[in-house]
Parts: C-alpha cells; structure tokens; sequence
C-alpha cells in the first residue's frame, strides 16, 4: 500500500519558478507574478528560476539584479516603459556595425564557412542588454546565495535545448559548456524569437566524461523548445541523463505566451503554418500541466500552480473581486515595444492577483 | 526387513531415496532396514565413507563411519533422527545424549522436505566436516548453550532480573563460581513456578535471614528465594543425570560441595521464614510443604559462560535444578541449624553428610527456564514504534470495538500504566467485534476490560498497573485537573464521541500547562477505513481540531487524495442510513466485523504511534497531523483510493481573547495571508497605511475555541488610511460562500482583521464606535463576531512583515463582540476620520508618485 504524506509546509520548501516566454508582455506578467510571490514570502523560497525569452529577461534581472524587491521592480518598470525596440533598431542601423556585419556576410560566403563571431541583431540585443542592466555579469554571479538560474534557448543545428545555468550550462548533445557566459548573451540568445531575430551563431567547447570538444551552435528563442520552461523543472528528472536535475517541492509557472487566437479560416500558408505552430504549442504545453498535476496527485511534488495570462476568468477557483479581465490584456502583443503605463499596469496586475489566488487556492501551506 | 506395506509413503519415499544414493558413486552404503511396528519407524543403518579428509582439532573420523537413521512416518515433512552407535563423540558440541547428532538447529526453516535424502545427506556430511574441524560454533555465533533435559513437571523458573556483573568472569577480583540468591516471586495459582525479580550475593542474603530479615520487594512485597552458582566454565557440554555426577562437575569448576549444602539450606531456611511473614501455615509434624520448604520449590540455578547477545559480551546461561522433596526438607532443616545453633557441630556435621549423600543419589531433574532477562532476550517489538509507549502512562477512552484492541496493545507494548474508561456494559451484540465473553454480559466493560489486561503480565517487574473506570468520558475529561495534567504520558480517545471530542478540546483550551500526546482514532460507517488524529505533547489543537483541519482538507484542498474520507466521515448533509442494531434508542455505531474494525484500530494505533515516535515517512515532527488509513477497496468503493494519506499541520498562533472566553487559534495560512497584504499594502501605498480583511473559520461556544483558518485580502472597494480602515462590501458576500461550499461549511464567516502599523494593537476610538461595522461589513453574519487588530511597534513590526521565517505579528489584539441586534439593517456607518484615504482597486500603482508624472506616463 502506498503512503502518500502532506506536510504542511516543510521547513524546507523548495520552490521552482518558470517564466515563460512572450516579449515584454511575459515580462510584465511574469512582475506581477514575482510580486505576489515577494508579498506572500514564496519568493524567498524559490531555489531555481527557469526563464525563457521575455522570461528569460526577467529571471535574470531579478536573479543578477538589485537585492531589495523595492529597486529590482522600478528597474523592471523603467526598462517596460522604455522599451529596447527603439535602441535595437537604432544601434542596428548604425554604421559600424553595417560595415563589421558585411565583413561577416563576406566571410560566411567563402567556401570554408563561417570563422568569425557573429555580428547579427541578437548580437545586438546582447551588447544593448550588457550596456543597460546586466554589464559584464557571468551566470554563476546570481544576487541570492542559493539560487540557481536556468535560462534556455534553443540550438537549430541540433534542435535541443541549450540550458545557460548559474549552476552549468550544457546541450545534452554534446555535455557542458566549459567557456564562461554573461548573462546578457545567455538572455539575448534565449530571447531570438525566430520570426523576428536571426539566430546567434556561437563555437563552445563542450566537455563530457573528461573529453572535450568543440562545437558549433545557431541559437534561437528558447520558447521553440518549450516556451514555459517548465521541462527542466519537471519532477522525475534523472541526474544519470540530464545536467539540470532540480529537486522541488513546489512548481509556479508564470505563463504569459501565447494567445488563443480567435477562429481563423487560414487561408494563406503563412496563417495555416502559424495555426499549425500554434496547435502543437498548445498540446504539448497541455501535455506538461498534467504531467505536473499527476505528479501533484502522487505526491511527487506538494504543489503546482500555473498562473496563466489568458485563463478564463469564470473558470477560476475562487472568486476574485477586483480581478483585471482577461479580455483587457489577452491580445498585447509578445514584442520589446515600450510599454504603456495603462497596460504595464493592467498585465502586472493580473499577473499578481492571479498568482495570489491561485497560491492561496493550491499551496495554501507554502503562505503560512 | 519387515514388510514394507506396514510403512508410510514417507518410508517408503525415503529408502527408495536413499536406495538411489547408494547406487550412485558416493560410496554409500544401506547396511540393514528394520522397522518398530510399535513405534512405526523405519531405522535405516547406513555407512558412509569419509577417507581423504583432513584431520582437524574436533572430531576424529574413521575411514568409514556408520550413521543409524530413523525416518517416522511424517517423514518428508520432518527430517530423519540422525544417531551413532559409539561414545567417541560424546561430549562434543551439538551431540546430544552422547549418541544423537544435532543437525538442524531450526528445522522449519533448514529441513526442505522436497530435497529428502539427499538434503539429509548433504547436510551429515556438512556436519561431520564442521565438526572435524571443531567450527560448528563460528566466531561471534551465540554458543550452542549446555543441554539440560528439562521437564515441564520440575517446576518452572522464569527469570526476568538481569545478572548484570554478578557473573564471576566481569569481575577481575574474584576467582572460581559466585554464589548468588535469586528473589523471586512465586505464582499465585501454579505454585511450582517462580520469577526471579533480583539477585543478591549470598553472603548479603544469609546475612538478612540470619537477621530475621529475609529480602522484601517493591511495595513490601515478599520474596521467596533460590539458590544460584554461576561457574567459571562449562560443566561439560551436558549436565549430568546424577546428583553426584553434577556435584564433582560442580567442584571441578571449584565450587566445594560442603558451599553448595550451605547454600542450599541457608535459602531453605529463608524460605522458610518467608512462609511464616506471608501466612503460609507450617504443615504439622511429620507432614510435608507443598513444592518445597517454605511451600517454595526448591531450586538451584546454575549458570555458565554461554550465550553472546552483544558481541565480546558474554552473558550467563542458565539451568534449574530442581531438587527432590525430600532432600529438600533436609537442607531446611540443616538451614535451621547453621544459622541459629552454632554449638551442635556434630549435629550439624552428621546432618550435612547426610544430605550430601541425598544429593549424590537424586536423580537429577530440571526445571524449566523461561528467558525473560533482557540481556539474553530481544523483545519481539524491539524494532517497532510500539516501543515509544514503554513505560508510558496511557489513559485510553472507549473501550469498544477501537478502545480494547488498543487498550491490549498497549499493555503488550510495555506501558507502565494504563488508566481505561468506558460506562458501557457487555450486550450480547457487541460479542461480534468486541473481545468480551458471554459470562461478562451485563457487567461494565472498562472492569472487565482492566481485569484481563492485569493477566498479560501481572508479574513482570516493573509491571504495568491497570485500572478500569466505568464512567462516563465526558466526565471524567471534565474532571481532569486544570492546570494540565501530568499524570498521563499519552490521552488515547477511541470513544468516536463528538462530546468527548468537545470537552477535551475545552479542557486543552483552558488549561495552562502542557497537555500529553493526544491520539484520536475514528472509523467509517462501514469499517472500511479510519482516520487518526495525532497532536504531540503540547500541540496548540487537539482531536477536534485536527478532525476540523482534516475535514477541510478532505473537502478542499486535498479533495483529490480523500475523496472516500470525504464522503464516509464528512458527509455533506447528515447521514440517514444509521445503523442502530439494536430496537430503541441505542447509540447509532458502524457496521463492521470483527475482522475489519480490529485490523483498523490496529492499523490506526501503528500508525499513531509510528508519527508520535517520529518516524512517518519525510515526516518533520509537526505538531498536528492526520493520517486517513484504509483496508483494501472493494467493490462497491466508488473511490478506489488506497494505502495511507498523511497531512501534518505546524502549530497554530494561539492567544486567549481579551475577556479570556475563548482561545483563539490563528492558523499559520491566516499569518501568512495577513502578512502578505501587509507587505503588499506597505509596497503600494506606504508601509503607514492601515489594512485588512474579512476572517473565516468557527466560533467553537462549545470547545471555547474561535478557528481562525483563513483570512482574505480587503475588498477593492475598501478605504485605507494612515488613522481607519474601513472594509468594503465589493465580492465579500461570494468570498464567504465559497468558503463554506469549498469545506463543507466547516469553514465560514468570524470576523474582521484590520492593522495598525507601527501601532498598538488595540481599538482606536474610531474602531471602539464603529464596532459593529467592524466585524460585520454589512453582511448577515453571525451574533457573535470577532474583531482582530495586528498592531506593534518598531523595530519588531518592520521585522515581522519582511522577515521570512514563520513568526507570529508583534502584538494580536482579540475581542469577541456581541452584536445586539442582528435581525435589524445594519448600525450607521461612523463617519470617516480625516486623513487621506486609497481605494484598494485604484492603489495599485506604486504611491509617491506625482500624478502629473502618471498623467504623463513613462517611468518615474
């Protein structure tokens, strides 16, 4: 017969938080999600963040960041009110590095490849990341003793994830990256949304079971691999076959993604491809959550709570007077735009009272 | 050979067997078969050849040896008598009676009957090869003890004190056997049976009864007393058939006869002395004591290096020689004369010889001994969390089909005193579940019950004293003292008595000391699964508590793991399907056999005492916990759920309200929703800035107990400010019902908590003349509500809404207040004092900023 236990709570929650991707709108909701979890002391629990894309962003300038909440919010709500669109484009028109980026072009063409670093937008990204928040931070410097951080992208020559971690970083293809990382590349990377940023080409030397080599790779958003970064939480992970194996207690995941995009008829192949894209993305996220409320169920892990910008607000748990709608923030788009004080404010919103609530309706322990 | 249709199968099997082997290549050899019609064995006599082995230190072997087996006729299922027809092995370890080989020390577990002959061979000549080579007792294996034949008829001898360093080989001073006396306790009603409670040296013991004072027991109980020598060494590996034979063993060992009388008949005389204090009438002249002098049987205990429980320390066998009647009178009467008269030398010589030459002629009889001295025995629960009730005082309520089972276990288990209290009589229907007999019918159950726990093990020293009450529980809960009771060590309620359950809750609630463990066991209405609520010593709640926080959790938050306790014990609406089993008003019970509510309240106890000995599984020590327990599901379980689900809870915040009528225990997930919206409030309009909340949970009257479960966010139509905080009404009404639908209405509407930041917690005159609105924000709430004010001053209050470990707020102020009127609209809203005031919906942007920065946007 099995025994399965509660506790309530262990003096030793462990909590993993996942932010998904999304542009500045999974930023923005992801804020609201980190600042219900600062009111109710959760944060302080959290023993590994998993950031992708616009959640990568976020994971790092909290967990590279300022260490009081106060000052690591108003850094996140100057950097949502400025935007990086405007400078990206700017510092990608400008004309040294038009001239470095046609060395680059020059080089690719001739018959033994591609020899010198890229120069592309993502590289851009990264340099505008390192010259406005992160400098010259490497991924072990995390502000909170303890914490560890995953940030993912996703590897298009080998179509896995590359995990950037303050713990380690591999590719399960070939083992560890040995080189150090700043966290403004990792981030850049994870963020190359694929539609709108070319991937990142990067040489590391991998090292596994005392062999090392190098390897060439094409970076790109990590939300093509899994965009809520939930999978390198994922309980039952084995240390025997992945680098990044996590004990938790405690699973939040902060999920401002993807939309539901209203009925489309998809006419055109760009439409069907995006419909397509759209369908796989949400079985296989579907797939993820009951994966985690199984686990839930045996006791594998003592809570899980999926905060989620587009749910349904009928279909929450409990009642929440003073709840900003769904349908007032669903169709933000998933870019580095500046945002809006009316719409910073409605996402981040949304994204602490849904968290609150959802934190007080399935962990109820983890607040006491 | 006789006709082997006489045989059995077995017989039959076993020749054919060994037939086989024979005419194989081993050598083997069948040299005659005859059967006993009369004892129907078969005796086989086989020899083996053994040449070509090489000599050891132990046995000799010959190039051939010869091996007489007798196979009975249960033979396969028991192995075959393996015997030599010569001497030459005799004194050797694992031959017995000189002649008989020991192969199986544990035949259920080392004899397979489906290897027959062959298994029996094999195992000979794994035997001879052992002995050959003188390892048959391998280094560190406990040593084969000496053989003494005993018999149930010399009498018996349970021995439960240990020898400790009495034994002569702990101690580097004294050389050769030491002598000792045995007290023991002589059984009531089988007198040929004594348990050794003590030992004491011999010159000591001869000392006190040459004084007149022969050793007493606890309590001033007497004792009757035995001889004992233990030996430096073996005797020999069997004790002898002959007095004499035992007596020049004895001397080899370097214990002079002459000792040993005097021993004998010091005792004797003791015995003797010990019968007149406790009453025994002396039998006139010319007739015998029952059993022995002094009506005691007489004994001699000889004990000799033998046994290893803990490695490198040995520790003493023993045997009891049981002496005859007859010799037995003599060395009393020789007892009388060595310690009174020291003039009668020739007497006294005459008498000793004499009884010398008894003993050399007395054949030598054993009595039984019964290991019970733990440094020989293990218990058999040495292993199990039922070691945590040793020497503990238990009080048990309810001795029904889950209080008697319990009660029993707990007596086993080694409790040092177990109080049981039930005002229920024996009926003829309870016979069914419940271990009563037809002869108890009509008499109280907690004296019947108490009375045959006392027979489990009334004299084992230190015993366990039980006492039975029939009274009502309620009652004798009421009645236990109020500043906490330290005459328990555990409080077991097995009533399944809501008023029990109540009137133990308000005992804890007012009481002021520590309360004892608390174990509170229930079943379902059909015996299919229990649950069990376990509060450790001093835990803020008690089994009302635990099952209200079970009950919770069964309806919400773990609803996917008890759905079938959910159903079975918290029943949305009262159950109509009671089983009443007998006609008029009797108690409403379970249905349920025997079979399922005694493997329940054995379950439920293992599993209550597996969390109050800290070893559930992953489990930190929490305070309170509740474990739901269940028989394997059957067909008509809708759930299926099974195995055991455990949830554990940590200590409440507890504080009497300011009139000291109720308890209030503020659940930890209520602190942590209040601080939450502290640190929220601080971060959006300013760590001054008042705010609050509705409460959820129940006034208990009954209990005195007010449960503060949860507690809520102020609503988005709220007023906060630095001097009043006023509570809206915005979705409160919802909040409250999914409340009470979420837990099965355990769950409901309290009260109102507000703060004062860096503040008293205490009403302000503002909170003083709006009370009623206070605790009742416009909502058809109950009569009595309770106001909670979370107030302290810096640096504590600062500390506690941004520290991170689970403290409780600086101050708590808490008052129940009585609505006078809840039938009318509710009282006018007190006017606001001035101050400026956020609405809790449009606080959400970040205070201090100006607002013509917002009404320009972009950062600040």
């Amino acid at each position: 017969m099995a025994t399965v236990a509660w506790w309530e709570p262990m003096t030793t929650d462990r909590v993993g938080l996942a932010l998904s991707g999304g542009g500045f709108r999974a930023t923005a909701f992801g804020l609201g999600c980190l600042r219900a979890l600062h009111d109710t002391g959760v944060l302080s629990k959290v023993t590994v963040v998993s950031g992708i894309s616009g959640g990568s962003l976020l994971a790092a300038l909290w967990a590279y960041g300022p260490s009081t909440f106060q000052e690591f919010d108003g850094q996140v709500v100057e950097l949502l009110g400025r935007g990086l669109q405007l400078e990206l484009t700017t510092r990608t028109l400008s004309p040294v590095r038009v001239a470095r980026r046609g060395v680059d072009l020059i080089a690719a063409a001739r018959p033994d490849g591609r020899v010198r670093p890229s120069r592309n937008r993502t590289d851009v990204l990264a340099a505008l990341l390192t010259d406005c928040t992160f400098g010259d931070k490497y991924l072990p410097d995390v502000t909170y003793a303890g914490l560890s951080t995953v940030l993912s992208a996703t590897d298009l020559i080998t179509s896995r994830a590359v995990r950037f971690g303050s713990d380690l970083s591999s590719l399960s293809t070939y083992g560890r990256i040995v080189e150090p990382i700043r966290v403004a590349e990792a981030v850049a990377a994870s963020a190359a949304f694929p539609l709108a940023f070319p991937a990142v080409q990067r040489t590391y030397t991998f090292e596994r079971g005392g062999q090392t080599q190098q390897q060439r790779l094409a970076l790109t958003d990590g939300g093509v691999y899994d965009n809520l970064g939930l999978s390198v939480l994922e309980p039952g992970r084995n240390p025997r076959f992945s680098d990044h194996v996590y004990p938790l207690d405690y699973i939040v995941a902060c999920d401002a993604g993807r939309q539901e995009r209203g009925a489309s008829r998809a006419r055109v192949l760009p439409f069907r491809l995006m419909r397509s894209f759209d369908i796989t993305y949400r079985k296989t996220q579907d797939g993820t959550r009951a994966r985690l409320h199984a686990a839930r169920s045996t006791g594998q892990i003592r809570g899980f709570v999926h905060a989620y910008l587009g749910m349904r607000d009928r279909r929450l748990p409990m009642p929440a007077p003073g709840l900003v709608p769904m349908e007032q923030v669903n169709q933000y788009g998933t870019n580095f735009k500046k945002m809006s004080r009316e719409n910073l404010d409605a996402i981040t919103s949304r994204g602490e009272q849904l968290t609150r609530l959802l934190l007080q309706h399935y962990c109820p322990a983890l607040l006491g | 050979m006789t006709d082997p249709a006489a045989w059995s199968d077995g017989q039959r099997l076993a020749l054919e067997q060994l037939q086989a082997l024979a005419a194989g290549h081993g050598g083997l050899e069948v040299l005659r078969v005859t059967y006993g019609r009369a004892s129907r064995q078969l005796e086989i006599l086989m020899s083996i050849p053994l040449d070509g082995r090489e000599p050891g230190p132990g046995i000799h072997l010959r190039q051939r040896e010869t091996f007489l087996l007798i196979v009975r006729d249960d033979f396969p299922f028991a192995p075959p008598i393996v015997q030599v027809r010569h001497r030459r092995w005799a004194g050797t370890p694992h031959v017995q009676w000189g002649y008989q080989l020991c192969l199986y020390a544990a035949p259920s577990t080392e004899w397979a009957p489906s290897d027959g002959m062959r298994g029996l061979v094999d195992r000979l000549l794994l035997w001879l090869e052992r002995a050959a080579a003188d390892t048959l007792d391998a280094n560190g294996v406990p040593l084969h003890p000496p053989v003494a034949y005993t018999s149930g008829a010399s009498g018996s001898l349970v021995v439960r004190a240990d020898l400790g360093d009495r034994v002569p080989w702990r101690s580097p001073s004294t050389n050769g056997p030491a002598l000792l006396v045995a007290l023991c306790t002589q059984d009531s009603r089988n007198g040929e049976r004594l348990d050794v409670i003590n030992w004491m040296d011999a010159s000591e013991y001869r000392k006190r009864v040459s004084a007149g004072g022969p050793p007493k027991g606890p309590n001033g109980r007497h004792l009757v007393a035995a001889a004992a020598v233990v030996l430096t060494g073996d005797i020999g590996f069997e004790y002898p058939h002959h007095g004499g034979d035992l007596l020049s063993g004895l001397e080899q060992q370097g214990l002079p006869r002459e000792e040993l009388l005097a021993l004998m008949a010091g005792v004797a005389y003791g015995n003797v002395l010990v019968a007149k204090q406790r009453g025994v009438p002396t039998p006139p002249e010319g007739e015998e004591w029952p059993h022995g002098p002094g009506a005691v049987p007489q004994m001699v205990i000889v004990g000799t290096p033998s046994r290893e429980v803990v490695p490198g320390e040995r520790v003493a066998h023993l045997v009891a020689w049981r002496i005859d009647l007859l010799t037995g009178k003599l060395t009393g009467r020789l007892g009388k004369l060595m310690t009174t008269s020291r003039k009668r030398h020739d007497n006294r010589d005459r008498l000793n010889q004499l009884g010398l030459d008894w003993l050399d002629t007395d054949p030598v009889r054993w009595a039984r001994v019964f290991e019970d001295r733990p440094e020989t025995t293990r218990r058999r629960d040495a292993e199990s969390s039922a070691t945590w009730l040793g020497g503990q005082r238990v009080l048990v309520l309810g001795c029904g089909a889950l209080g008697a089972p319990v009660a029993e276990a707990v007596v086993r288990a080694g409790a040092s005193d177990v109080t049981v209290i039930d005002h229920g009589v024996i009926t003829p229907g309870i016979l069914v579940r419940q271990p009563y007999m037809d002869r108890d019918i009509g008499r109280p159950k907690a004296l019947v019950l108490a009375e045959r726990l006392r027979l489990i093990n009334p004299d084992c020293y230190p015993g366990c004293r039980v006492t039975g009450g029939s009274q009502d529980a309620v009652g004798y809960v009421s009645r236990l003292p109020a500043e906490g009771d330290d005459r328990f060590d555990l409080i077991i309620d097995a009533t399944a008595d809501a008023a029990v359950r109540s009137a133990l809750e308000r005992r804890r609630a007012t009481t002021s000391g520590t309360w004892p463990a608390l174990l509170t066991v229930l079943v379902g209405h059909r015996a299919r699964r229990g649950v069990i609520a376990v509060s450790r010593p001093g835990a803020s709640g008690g089994g009302d508590d635990v099952l209200r926080r079970l009950g919770i959790a069964a309806r919400g938050s773990h609803a996917a793991q008890l759905p079938d306790v959910a159903t079975d014990l918290y029943p949305r609406s009262a159950r109509t399907d009671v089983f009443l089993p007998e006609p008029g008003c009797s108690a409403p019970t379970f249905t349920g056999s025997h079979v399922e509510s005694t493997a329940l309240a054995a379950a439920l106890l293992s599993a209550g005492l597996d969390a109050l000995a800290g070893r559930l599984p992953g489990a930190p020590c929490l305070p309170m916990a509740a474990g739901a327990i269940r028989l394997e599901p059957t067909d008509d379980d809708a759930h299926g759920t099974t195995g055991t689900t455990w949830i554990g809870w940590p200590e409440d915040c507890v504080q009497a309200t300011v009139d000291g009528a109720f308890q209030v225990r503020v659940s930890q997930i209520a602190l942590g929703t209040i601080r939450a919206e502290v640190r929220r409030g601080a971060r959006l309009r300013g760590p001054d800035i008042e705010t609050g909340g509705m409460l959820l949970g129940q006034i208990d009257e009954a209990a005195g107990v007010v449960y503060i479960d949860d507690a809520t966010p102020p609503t988005p139509d709220s007023l906060c400010s630095a001097v009043h905080f006023r509570h809206g009404i915005e979705g409160s009404q919802d909040l409250v019902e999914h409340y009470a639908r979420t837990t099965g209405k355990i769950t409901s509407f309290v009260g109102m908590w507000h703060t004062h930041p860096d503040g008293p917690a205490r009403p302000s005159r503002t909170d003083e003349t709006g009370m009623a609105n206070l605790v009742t924000p416009a909502l058809g709430g109950p009569p009595r509500c309770l106001m909670l004010i979370v107030g302290g001053h810096d640096p504590a209050w600062t500390g506690w809404r941004d520290g991170a470990d689970r403290t409780p707020p600086p101050q708590l102020y808490l008052r129940v207040v009585h609505r006078a009127d809840s039938s009318g609209p509710p009282p006018q809203q007190p006017a606001l004092p001035p101050g400026k005031y956020f609405r809790v919906r449009e606080s959400i942007e970040p205070h201090g900023v100006p607002w013509w920065r917002r009404w320009l946007g972009g950062s600040r």
